[in-house]
């Protein structure tokens, strides 16, 4: 670090500065005791907090939000994992296509999707179900594990697997002993990322969600539109701390380092 | 090798939790609830507070809140005819217009609603009874009493802005806004009813507007935080901002009265008939005076008495006006094309 010249240290503080701010204002805005959002905040009070706390119309979504992302998640990891090893390791006719196709999704406003898939979803009696809801989420949730998966598993030889299988493991044993932990890292991070957009994600959930399953980005977008108070900044707070919880759990478990990037 | 573990046992945790969510959440909806709509926040309690305690306590069925927009709404009824998620929906005076005319609502009637008969016309019969609305907000202008005078009529307000007199301290409702068009009907009203000379006005006074605001909250923060002095702004939402300590903040209708946002209650067709008994509600005299407690907009219900200190923030019923909605909903995607190009 010490070595980096002036011009590079005021870029890397710019660009640190740039993505923390937004978050920072937020945090800040959270503990404020007025009762309109206003930075720097004035007064120090923990009301804002309170009342989210004890709110059934955040707590409830925020609970439903945290099912729904682990939910997506493992199901795009269960879709993304075959699809990645099918196209890494064998002759998949038309192979380009099949993986623009299944990345697709990528390049499609979320909220032309949501509007078709409520009335796509509707015509099979899925229009009102949390599994409408789910797919939604696993469509734009797959293509980022799956290549996050791709990256990793096509830059890992045949070789130890081809060992494995020499040696007399079944595919299965293969599988389980040899591939899975050669990709944790991609599924880990894409598992990270898929969460994440899930968690966060609003017009899927705009549309598609119903009282029992609204999801804490839509409730927060309602009360947003007609009301003035900091608490939208204080149940952000609470998740982003759930968010830092969570990866500082994975660190600690397993660093994340060691998870994220590919072993040497 | 007991970090892997340590990572399947999370995955498997996370797949387990993942299949027993979508079990739990995959229960058929309970027979022994209503679903309503309310906007979030405020509006949503007080639906919680006023109305679903009235509705439970003559039922005995639960009452569940969706909370979102109107055209949100709209959309998950219209794709799920027949299995709507929604019993009762709140729709803006246009949806309501649009819902009504492709069959997604039912008629309502004194014989399922008692309490209509004691609802002026206006707040339903030009929905011809596919709908009614249980409180109105009057457009006017909360301003700053320590640096503006209180503004006459709509007309001298608008000469008054074009000529500088508040210096570049307005906030406007955007002609994209839900009510910006009734806003802009309203103005050519004042002109003879020429909406040509309403959007040249608009012109003339857009040096000064900071903001022509989409949402309320938009509005009120540029309010609060002194950027501007004069905001054209609902009456009940002005109320609960200077309720809070801001005495320095007024509010008035300028002659000759303010155009009139419905919050228009329906009964989604094929819903279970027990939801007339929730809109009924809406318009009883506790659910009327609660609401108007909460929210500080009046309700319809002309017989009901209001405490003193509630009535003396009201619009008079006389002074709002309500557009004539059947008759202009074929020109109001117009008015918003020539916004989008003229004004932004």
């Amino acid at each position: 670090m010490n070595s980096l010249p002036l011009w590079h240290r005021l870029f890397v503080a710019a660009v640190v500065i740039f993505l923390a701010a937004p978050v920072l204002i937020i945090v800040g805005v959270a503990f404020t005791s007025a009762e309109f959002v206003t930075f720097p905040p004035r007064g120090f009070s923990l009301r804002w907090f309170e009342k989210v706390l004890t709110d059934a119309q955040f707590m409830v979504p925020l609970w439903n939000s945290f099912l729904l992302g682990v939910a997506s998640t493992a199901t795009s990891i269960v879709l993304a994992v075959p699809a990645a090893i099918t196209l890494v390791r064998n002759q998949v006719p038309m192979k380009d296509a099949v993986l623009a196709f299944m990345l697709s999704p990528l390049s499609l406003p979320t909220i032309i999707l949501a509007t078709s898939l409520l009335f796509f979803l509707a015509r099979f009696g899925l229009g009102t179900s949390p599994v409408g809801l789910l797919i939604g989420h696993v469509i734009i949730t797959v293509p980022y594990v799956l290549r996050t998966l791709l990256g990793v598993y096509a830059g890992i030889g045949p070789e130890t697997e081809e060992a494995a299988r020499t040696l007399g493991a079944g595919r299965w044993r293969t599988f389980w002993h040899v591939t899975l932990p050669m990709i944790r890292p991609g599924l880990l991070a894409g598992g990270i990322l898929a969460f994440l957009l899930s968690f966060d994600e609003v017009a899927v959930a705009l549309l598609l969600s119903t009282t029992d399953t609204t999801t804490l980005p839509v409730s927060l977008l309602s009360y947003l539109v007609y009301n003035y108070d900091p608490a939208v900044a204080a149940i952000s707070t609470v998740q982003i701390v759930i968010v830092v919880v969570l990866l500082l759990i994975l660190e600690r478990c397993f660093g994340v380092n060691h998870l994220v990037l590919p072993s040497k | 090798m007991k970090r892997f573990s340590c990572a399947l046992a999370a995955l498997n945790a996370a797949a387990l939790i993942g299949a027993s969510t979508l079990a739990a959440m995959a229960e058929e909806p309970k027979p022994e609830k209503i679903v309503v709509t309310a906007y979030g926040g405020i509006w949503a309690e007080s639906v919680a507070k006023n109305y679903a305690p009235c509705f439970e306590k003559k039922t005995g069925v639960r009452v569940e809140i969706l909370t979102g927009e109107s055209s949100d709404w709209l959309n998950k009824v219209k794709a799920n005819p027949g299995n709507s998620p929604i019993d009762v929906i709140t729709l803006s005076e246009l949806d309501s217009l649009r819902a009504a005319k492709e069959g997604l609502l039912e008629q309502l009637s004194v014989e399922k609603v008692p309490n209509l008969a004691s609802i002026p016309d206006a707040f339903h019969k030009p929905w011809d009874d596919y709908g009614v609305s249980g409180n109105y907000g009057a457009m006017g202008v909360m301003y700053n009493s320590q640096s503006v005078a209180e503004p006459q009529s709509w007309k001298q307000l608008i000469d008054d802005i074009a000529a500088g007199k508040y210096g570049e301290k307005v906030a406007w409702p955007s002609g994209t806004y839900t009510w910006g068009p009734s806003q802009l009907w309203w103005v050519a009203q004042q002109y003879g009813g020429d909406i040509d000379v309403a959007f040249e006005k608009m012109k003339a006074i857009k040096p000064y507007v900071v903001k022509f605001w989409t949402t309320p909250v938009e509005a009120l923060n540029l309010f609060a935080t002194g950027e501007v002095d004069v905001l054209v702004y609902w009456d009940g939402r002005a109320f609960a901002f200077i309720n809070k300590g801001n005495d320095w903040a007024k509010f008035s209708v300028p002659e000759p009265g303010g155009v009139v946002s419905l919050v228009m209650q329906s009964v989604v067709k094929g819903a279970n008939p027990i939801a007339y008994e929730y809109i009924d509600c809406v318009l009883s005299e506790e659910g009327q005076v609660g609401n108007s407690q909460t929210m500080r907009y009046p309700g319809t219900n002309s017989t009901v008495t209001y405490p003193d200190d509630l009535r003396a923030e009201f619009t008079p019923m006389e002074k709002v006006k309500v557009p004539p909605y059947s008759e202009i909903i074929d020109r109001i995607p117009e008015w918003i094309e020539r916004w989008n190009k003229e004004m932004q």
